[in-house]
């Protein structure tokens, strides 16, 4: 399997400062991936293999990984190492008429041809939040051998999220939003998990994830809440991966990264859109496949990229067509952390040099 | 095209499952889908048969939480040529 991590050492230089740290950690990280052959690679500076360099746009950066992959071959996994500043999202057209001027996407670099919406490649960001430290973090982290896992849904969207939820948890156990709020949350929900799955509202401009019932749109998930946090998370929030010009003080993606045992965060970049009520659509369908898949022991990357390939099928097979919504669900999605983490059953469970911290499994 | 009766039915039948909605003035826009033949060469789905005629009716409402954050809320009707419903979606 080829993996490519690329990077634009300029630009990350202005974000973070000196990156020898983080070049270390990613000799020492593709050392580790031993099923892995690995190319680290700066698209503004001189590479081995001879590729034209790349400026600082998401469409010379598309063209430079095209260019690599005709010399050295294909690109199975994608690793973008940074955040909009480094490695920018391609700004793409919105399908729907809402009020997103454009759809962040990381889809256009996933993808050989000029149907972004289904890609090839799995594909993820590790994004910088402005510190050496946070992305040297990511590449280093350990994973808690736990089948358990954490849901929680606003109160309108209880039967579509238990549907969604079922795919790796209890349902019963799913928590609702409103009664449960950031002030009864309690963060040891988080801790020791395998998935941690929400169907929350977001917005652009918050930090926070809130329940609906009756009117009402309680805080249900705030950054504080995020307390040793462990395993995969999926959420369908509108903006729960947007991450531009915020910090892990504002950002609950960044938030949840920063935790040591989060191992990947998959959410949409802008407004997304689910059904109310099972049959899974849009967002809902896309977050169950790339739970059904991580939880099969897929890797992460692989997870969204089959995930995104099933939703394109199923809604062709269903409607005949993709509509607005469902073309913006699969260019919104993007994951985040190490694409070659998997949470198998085997003994595979590592990301980069660290250990497995094994707890008692449930019999 | 989707004659105001219809409208005023599905206008009622929201209005009743998502109270919040009550009220709002929902956009009509009409849409061609043409054949979607790239999607379905890449997924090896065989050949798209014909174009398709679906209306959407959107309700925009904005919405103020707990902590005052505006949040748009989108609801969505999307029918086909017969005016009958294909789907419902809400924005997350």
């Amino acid at each position: 399997m080829r993996m490519l991590i690329v990077s634009g050492k300029d630009a990350l230089q202005r974000v973070i400062g000196k990156p020898l740290a983080v070049e270390r950690a990613v000799r020492a990280f593709a050392r580790s991936k031993t099923d892995y052959e690995i190319q680290f690679l700066y698209y503004d500076r001189a590479n081995s293999l001879k590729a034209k360099k790349a400026k600082k746009t998401a469409r010379s950066i598309r063209q430079f990984i095209s260019r690599i992959e005709k010399l050295w071959g294909e690109i199975d996994f994608l690793l973008l190492l940074g955040g909009d500043r480094v490695v920018p999202f391609f700004r793409l057209r919105n399908p729907c008429e809402d009020s997103d001027a454009v759809v962040m996407s990381d889809n256009p670099y996933a993808s050989r041809d000029n149907d972004y919406a289904i890609p090839e490649r799995a594909c993820a960001r590790i994004p910088d939040n402005g510190s050496a430290h946070f992305i040297v973090k990511q590449l280093k982290k350990y994973t808690e051998h736990t089948r358990s896992s954490f849901g929680m849904t606003a109160d309108i969207w209880k039967r579509a999220s238990r549907d969604v939820y079922q795919t790796v948890g209890t349902v019963d156990e799913l928590k609702v939003s409103p009664p449960v709020t950031a002030k009864t949350f309690k963060s040891p929900w988080l801790q020791k998990k395998r998935f941690l799955y929400f169907n929350l509202h977001g917005s652009k401009q918050s930090p926070h994830w809130y329940g609906q019932a009756n009117g009402n749109y309680p805080i249900a998930v705030a950054p504080r809440n995020v307390r040793q946090a462990s395993g995969v998370v999926a959420t369908e929030a509108c903006y729960g991966a947007h991450i531009i010009d915020k910090s892990n003080d504002d950002s609950l993606a960044l938030t949840f990264l920063k935790e040591k045992a989060v191992l990947g965060f998959c959410g949409s970049t802008t407004i997304a859109y689910g059904p109310v009520a099972p049959p899974a659509g849009e967002a809902d369908l896309l977050v169950k496949y790339f739970l059904e898949y991580a939880q099969k022991g897929l890797t992460l990357g692989e997870s969204l990229r089959n995930a995104k390939v099933d939703v394109a099928r199923k809604m062709l097979r269903r409607q005949g067509f993709l509509d607005d919504d469902d073309q913006k669900t699969l260019l919104q999605f993007v994951l985040y952390g190490d694409p070659t983490v998997r949470l198998g059953d085997k003994e595979t469970r590592k990301s980069g040099d660290q250990g497995i911290r094994r707890t008692k499994r449930k019999r | 095209m989707i004659s105001e009766r219809q409208i005023r039915k599905i206008k009622r039948h929201i209005a009743k499952e998502f109270p919040e909605f009550k009220g709002v003035q929902p956009v009509l826009t009409e849409k061609i889908i043409r054949p979607q033949s790239s999607l379905y060469k890449k997924l090896s789905l065989g050949v798209p048969k014909r174009l398709r005629r679906i209306f959407r009716l959107r309700f925009t409402k904005t919405i103020e939480t707990v902590d005052h954050t505006e949040i748009e809320r989108i609801l969505t009707v999307s029918l086909n040529e017969r005016g009958e419903i294909i789907k419902v979606t809400e924005s997350r």
